[in-house]
């Protein structure tokens, strides 16, 4: 029942998200024009049905891993933007502007990197991984990292340097077909995350009593984690670092999910999330084209304060 | 005969806990394990439920190798209870109990009726049956124990291992908690750690000692929980004396 109300609050923003921009389209015009690809329809097909499925594609990407890393490492704020590894993969993929190479490529590297980096800092020999030291050399790792990527856009051009910039806040303004595209190829990899949410269950229940229920957890969550660094970074490739998806999506997907780490829930409250922030961008400043990820973090920060109050008070 | 410790060895983050240990446990009742802290009571128990590699020799469970088992088969086998479990917020006691079905649930699958039935009688058993749609965190103390017990006797394992399961419980608490065991006792084989040693004098059926690392003795209450025994385990004199029914009453001494 609740996925359901989620799921229709996606459709309604999708429309809104179609309907919304320089031009606004009533819902007959909106019709007409999704009728009518080659005529009337083709800012519609073109610009803001791309738009769309990017933003909801890399929404759902940040909101799975962000849920997937919160609950591998038992602690809401470790979510992938928190933890550094959206920063690695950032800093991977303007190196691979830099160089020429494929994006995707760069960030991917990037994410991984940054997972195996974790990985190594926090292996603790009595308890397999000390989770609580996670979020605070993840915090270390994404300013070393957000150093390295400026440095790298201040060697930039001009020109490249500021789009650079508005990249790093996260935008959808690049957002074609080409990227929806690429978008899908992420989908094989979200689907081990939405299957996991009996694993995620178990875990929050302590190592040792998922270990003791039968769970391999050392290689269920070196896998799930590289598995949620490779969707994050793949959702960075696509639209830029977008701050505070990840780490709101996992928090309001639980309440929404009745307290439990629900990764369908996580995924729908990501792509939810994205798509409000840039129908706000749209509607609000629509001559600005200012980037999507200001208004993710405009509506994500007291959303999440609201959460983990909520959350608090139980 | 569930466990067969030969000459068991562990080392944690390189550092040697356990040395050689060497005994056997029969089956059924109930087994406590005391021993000061740093003992390596804990890692015994971690090592008896096949969660840490041995450095040397082995634990056999039912005359199989733990080491040797898948951790599904093992889960299915012996069950355990960490120290100090916290149940997630607003997880419900039913959703509780109902993760004790893990190793027995088809990946991906629901629970079928076996599990249901599973998680009621573990319930039933539990007294929590009314209480079931609560949150855990909702619940008093002794409850909450009671609903993580029931988790792992929905694990139906014939061996159940358990981390100081009486801890920050109030006395009355304990006492009915004590019941809940005692019968458990009857029906599987229970090995817990315990602190309290009169509490473990009038539960356990035998009593096994460490101190750091290695065994000091392990036998009926009678005779473990006396005072030489006790001075080589703690490092302390105890006065013990015997209540009417035949069972000691043990204290540090000068207290």
């Amino acid at each position: 029942m609740r996925f359901l109300g989620l799921l229709l609050l996606l459709l309604v923003l999708a429309v809104l998200s179609l309907s919304a921009g320089r031009v606004w389209l009533g819902p007959i015009a909106l019709f007409d024009a999704l009728m009518d690809p080659e005529g009337a329809g083709r800012m519609i097909w073109n610009l803001r049905l791309p738009r769309l499925l990017v933003g909801m594609i890399a929404g759902a990407g940040f909101g799975l891993a962000g849920l997937t890393f919160q609950t591998l490492l038992r602690n809401p704020l470790a979510s992938p933007d928190v933890i550094g590894v959206t920063q690695v993969a950032a800093f991977g993929a303007v190196a691979a502007l830099f160089l020429g190479a494929p994006v995707v490529l760069g960030a991917w590297a990037g994410g991984l990197a940054a997972v195996a980096v974790l990985g190594w800092l926090a292996a603790h020999p009595r308890h397999g991984i000390e989770t609580r030291a996670v979020v605070l050399q993840g915090l270390a790792l994404a300013i070393f990292a957000a150093a390295g990527t400026e440095a790298l856009i201040l060697r930039m051009g001009d020109s490249s340097a500021g789009m650079a910039m508005t990249w790093l806040s996260g935008t959808l303004n690049a957002a074609g077909w080409a990227e929806v595209r690429r978008g899908i190829w992420l989908a094989p990899l979200l689907i081990p995350l939405l299957l996991a949410g009996r694993v995620l269950d178990r875990l929050e229940l302590g190592d040792d009593l998922a270990r003791a229920l039968g769970l391999r957890v050392g290689l269920l969550r070196a896998g799930l984690g590289l598995i949620a660094a490779l969707v994050a970074a793949g959702s960075v490739a696509l639209c830029g670092p977008m701050g505070f998806v990840a780490l709101a999506a996992g928090p309001v997907g639980r309440l929404v999910a009745g307290g439990r780490p629900s990764p369908l829930a996580a995924m729908l409250t990501g792509a939810a999330f994205v798509t409000l922030a840039d129908v706000l961008a749209r509607a609000l400043a629509p001559a600005a084209l200012l980037p999507t990820g200001l208004y993710t973090a405009l509506i994500g920060a007291p959303v999440l304060i609201l959460t983990v109050r909520r959350m608090a008070r139980r | 005969m569930p466990f067969e410790i030969r000459d068991l060895s562990i080392h944690l983050g390189g550092m040697p806990v356990l040395h050689g240990l060497d005994f056997t446990l029969p089956a059924g009742g109930i087994t406590g394990i005391i021993g000061a802290n740093g003992s390596g009571k804990t890692t015994m128990l971690r090592a008896m439920a096949g969660l840490l590699p041995p450095e040397r020799g082995l634990v056999r469970h039912q005359g199989q190798d733990i080491a040797a088992l898948p951790p599904r088969a093992r889960a299915r086998r012996i069950a355990m209870l960490p120290q100090s479990a916290a149940a997630p917020p607003g997880l419900t006691v039913r959703q509780l109990v109902a993760r004790g079905r893990t190793p027995w649930m088809r990946p991906f699958l629901p629970m079928g009726p076996t599990d249901r039935a599973a998680v009621d009688r573990a319930l039933q058993a539990v007294g929590l049956v009314d209480l079931a749609a609560r949150p855990v965190d909702s619940l008093s103390g002794g409850q909450r124990q009671r609903a993580w017990i029931a988790l792992v006797l929905a694990q139906e394992c014939d061996t159940i291992l358990l981390d100081e399961p009486l801890n920050f419980l109030d006395l009355p608490h304990q006492a009915e908690l004590v019941g809940l065991l005692r019968q458990l006792g009857e029906t599987r084989s229970v090995v817990m750690i315990l602190h309290d040693l009169t509490i473990a004098a009038r539960v356990c059926d035998q009593v096994l000692a460490l101190r750091e690392g290695r065994l000091v003795a392990i036998g009926p209450p009678g005779t473990v929980l006396s005072p030489e025994p006790l001075r080589e385990t703690f490092g302390i004199g105890f006065d013990c004396t015997t209540l009417p029914d035949g069972k000691p009453v043990v204290l540090p001494a000068g207290l």
